[in-house]
């Protein structure tokens, strides 16, 4: 059994998961699967070269880990509360209609 | 046997934590991926790595329970939830490769070695210059938030 290639596959998983999946949670998911398989790799180079300050570089890893975690977590709250909905598509629809909106609002105060 | 099994079973996990419908289970697959590369991490003799990814995996596992639960804009709960059968065939064929193959790691034996502690100690400006970051980041994401939800309003 060879850590590396785990630590690939599961990355493999989550580029898949950030391709393909179009909901929020889902891409907070497929980055937590690509942290979980970054964070591996650097276990085991720790593990290879038999240092512990590898280890507690590892610690740095997580904390920024979490930070990103919670920056997404707060915009997937923020973009549920205010659009009702956490699809990427229906996003990206409605920022386009009300770009269109905006749009016609000042082609209606340039004719008035 | 044990670490095969554990590597087989993170990879049909993280199989599932993507390709579930329901939220909920989902959440609860990407859980289990946590705390089997937690398990990993113990058996491959990094025990501090899997003390704290056995605690960052919690607290993240918690988060996204209650933000899946509270906010239920896909009602994806309504849903019932049949078993991905290609699904987990993939999974266990993506998990082929990492029990057959192997790649060399060249080991390096360092010239001195020290304690975690004294690691954690004596680079602790590393550790504050990227907490400072993270914070710059934080307050600069923020503000912008908080301006365009002022603009909106």
């Amino acid at each position: 059994m060879d850590y590396l290639i785990l630590s690939f596959t599961l990355m493999a998983i989550g580029i898949y998961g950030l391709v393909t999946k179009y909901r929020l949670l889902k891409t907070i998911i497929s980055i937590e699967i690509l942290a979980t398989a970054t964070t591996m790799n650097f276990v085991l180079l720790v593990a290879a070269s038999g240092q512990v300050l590898g280890e507690t570089l590892l610690i740095l890893a997580f904390s920024t880990d979490i930070c990103v975690s919670s920056i997404i977590i707060a915009l997937l709250v923020y973009v549920a509360r205010n659009y009702g909905t956490t699809d990427i598509r229906e996003l990206a629809k409605l920022a386009k209609q009300r770009e269109d909106a905006e749009e016609e609002q000042k082609s209606n105060l340039e004719v008035h | 046997m044990i670490i095969e099994l554990l590597a087989v079973a993170l990879i049909i996990t993280a199989f599932l934590a993507i390709n579930l419908e329901n939220s909920v289970y989902s959440v609860i697959a990407l859980g289990c991926v946590l705390i089997f590369s937690s398990l990993l991490y113990f058996f491959k003799g990094a025990f501090f790595a899997a003390l704290f990814q056995f605690a960052v995996g919690t607290g993240t596992i918690a988060i996204l329970l209650i933000v899946s639960e509270t906010l239920d804009v896909e009602k994806s709960h309504e849903e019932k939830e049949k078993l991905p059968i290609g699904t987990l065939i993939a999974a266990v064929l993506f998990s082929i490769p990492v029990l057959i193959f192997t790649v060399p790691v060249i080991q390096i034996i360092p010239e001195t070695t020290t304690g975690f502690p004294y690691d954690l100690w004596d680079f602790r400006s590393i550790d504050v210059m990227v907490q400072g970051v993270v914070i710059l980041v934080l307050a600069v994401g923020m503000a912008i938030l908080l301006k365009s939800q002022k603009e909106g309003d």
